[in-house]
């Protein structure tokens, strides 16, 4: 009798543990399932969509019938010298543009910021202040930034423009000149977003430890050897993600020439997302455009894991020598 | 508080570092306080006075402010409006979807949890861009196209702000959570009564970014309102259709762009340790 009420117990133990269990499961997959539901939908679902349809004759408004035609838009886009091919042309030149601007204004969306956070890590008066102000930018909205700096840079009586003429010089066609442009371009992209990177610098280098500049200069290590030997060295997690994020964001580049050359002077900035809108739309020729974005996809994350790799090489480089010290 | 100290550094340095800066941030300021003053000037002062930073005296005006308001084809009150309900309400989808998500997945014990979670990892590196197209052919479908709702449910599950909560959550005991259910409060009850007074800050800087992204966002709103009627279009297609726009007053453009960064400016005015703290320790972007 004893034993088979134990037998009993130990089931109804089971039974109300798998119970647990399955209400366990349940609740989990419930509360998931928003966001799933619209990161599926929104997010993996267009991916393999879009690999698929850079695969077909394809019309995002459904216009033309979705056909399979293997690897036609890659190869339109792949062929260069035909006269009539301008989806070749373009692509090349907006990614050429694009690689261009990403280029130019990498170097100064590291170097700046991290000579600001070094700059307000020395704490002089007001750096709260200092800081607020330059990191204001950053939350315009790239409008509101392109349409104040296309007035400065602007001819007639564009604010540069407007002095230069009252000193009785030359006006200098900033927005259509071919090599200017890009001047006003880099320019504004520095202006705008050299914030992020500034507030990731600064946190780096409020976390190294100050008794290293300590032991160095007693021995007799000067501000420069510092700098390169302790400051450097102890950036770099925010080295990684300072040069990936800005790489993505650089290489995403639309409105800054949207809305200050128009892509031009001949469209010698016009980008690549900028023709990806342009002709998304286009009847019949969405397939050739998700390809196109799936290619600029693909350079990305293929920049993002070489920057991962090579940044994380020099780690092991710095530990091998830390080690042989 | 003694490290900050410390990290003074000499007094020369602080000299040297607070003129660079004071002279770097005057450039920084320039443009703003240029862009503003413009925006007060009247047409004589546009007209022969560009360079000043202020409007001179007698010259002020706020008619750039009005200029667009109630304007048939280009009114820019609407688009104001119809980027606040985008923003504001990307962010309370945001934050539902986002910590419910982030409960289930620190608090709750289901098979397959773990890939789950490592599958939306994977996605954040896919670039946006490389499925904007199939996105538009999504809405499309939904009949979407056009509408507010395109711009403000596709980007409520993002993986970026989910890994930030994640993360949060998994800093808060356990016990509190089975001392609740022990209590009999049932999972949406423990969510709501412990986890969310907990996660504060994570779910603050949700809130923020999501509003400030969606705000922002410059490429999707231009799709999306491609074929729509100008008084359903957001900031992004307003502002760029305004700039284009041959017959108006440069001094009215100004007003325009800068009325339409306020929301964000304020929020930023207000919140801005949020924001750079997020920035700082998160990378958002």
């Amino acid at each position: 009798m004893g034993y088979e009420m134990e037998i009993e117990r130990e089931k109804a133990a089971r039974v109300s543990l798998r119970q647990k269990k399955i209400r366990s499961n349940l609740t989990g997959w419930l509360f998931v399932a928003p966001f799933l539901l619209v990161f599926v939908i929104f997010t993996i679902y267009p991916f393999f969509y879009g690999i698929a349809m850079s695969f077909c004759r394809y019309d995002v408004l459904g216009r033309v019938d979705t056909e399979f035609i293997g690897f036609e838009n890659y190869q339109t886009i792949f062929e260069f010298g035909t006269e009539a091919n301008h989806w070749a042309k373009d692509f090349w030149n907006g990614l050429g543009n694009t690689a261009l601007f990403a280029v130019l204004t990498i170097p100064f969306i590291i170097v700046i910021p991290l000579m600001f956070a070094y700059l307000l890590n020395k704490k002089p008066w007001g750096f709260r202040f200092f800081r607020s102000l330059f990191f204001m930018p950053t939350v315009l909205s790239l409008t509101t930034t392109a349409i104040i700096w296309r007035y400065i840079f602007a001819t007639g009586n564009g604010f540069i423009n407007s002095i230069i003429s009252n000193a009785g010089g030359k006006e200098i066609p900033f927005l259509t000149d071919p090599i200017l442009v890009w001047v006003v371009l880099v320019v504004v992209t520095i202006w705008w977003t050299i914030g992020t990177n500034m507030v990731i610098f600064q946190a780096g280098l409020e976390e190294i430890d100050t008794s290293l500049y300590e032991a160095a200069s007693t021995d007799g290590a000067g501000t420069f050897s510092q700098f390169l030997h302790i400051t450097l060295p102890g950036l770099r997690n925010q080295f990684v993600i300072c040069f990936i994020t800005t790489t993505v964001a650089e290489f995403n580049v639309y409105g800054q020439p949207l809305m200050l050359t128009q892509g031009g002077p001949s469209k010698s900035t016009y980008s690549l997302i900028m023709y990806i809108r342009d002709y998304l739309f286009q009847r019949g020729q969405s397939g050739i455009v998700a390809a196109m974005g799936l290619l600029l996809g693909l350079i990305l994350v293929v920049l993002s894991i070489l920057q991962n790799v090579m940044l994380k090489e020099r780690k092991g480089r710095v530990r091998r020598e830390i080690r042989k010290a | 508080m003694k490290s900050e100290k410390r990290n003074q550094g000499s007094l020369t340095g602080r000299i040297v570092a607070f003129v660079i800066i004071l002279i770097l941030a005057v450039l920084w300021a320039l443009p703003l306080i240029w862009a503003l003053g413009t925006s007060f000037k009247d047409n004589y002062d546009i007209i022969y006075n560009p360079t000043a930073i202020l409007p001179t005296a007698g010259h002020w005006t706020f008619d750039n402010y009005t200029a667009f308001l109630g304007d048939p084809i280009r009114p820019l009150e609407k688009w104001i409006l119809n980027s606040l309900i985008t923003a504001f309400g990307t962010m309370c989808f945001t934050l539902i979807v986002v910590s419910l998500a982030a409960y289930s997945f620190v608090f709750v014990d289901w098979k397959g949890r773990t890939a789950v979670y490592s599958l939306i990892l994977v996605t954040i590196m896919i670039p946006n861009i490389a499925g904007i197209v199939p996105m538009y052919s999504m809405i499309n479908s939904f009949d979407w196209a056009g509408s507010l709702i395109a711009l403000i449910i596709p980007g409520c599950a993002n993986a970026t702000l989910l890994f930030i909560v994640r993360q949060f959550f998994l800093g808060i005991p356990h016990e509190l959570i089975e001392s609740a259910k022990v209590d009999g409060a049932n999972s949406f009850k423990t969510f709501v009564r412990v986890v969310l007074p907990l996660g504060k800050s994570p779910l603050i800087l949700t809130a923020l970014f999501s509003f400030m992204w969606n705000w922002n966002d410059m490429l999707w709103p231009q799709i999306v309102m491609n074929s729509a009627t100008s008084d359903m279009w957001t900031l992004p297609s307003g502002m760029v259709y305004l700039a284009n726009a041959q017959d108006a007053q440069y001094a009215n453009i100004i007003a325009a762009a800068i009325l339409s960064s306020l929301p964000v400016v304020i929020l930023y005015l207000i919140l801005q340790r949020y924001i750079i703290q997020g920035v700082s320790r998160s990378g958002l972007k």
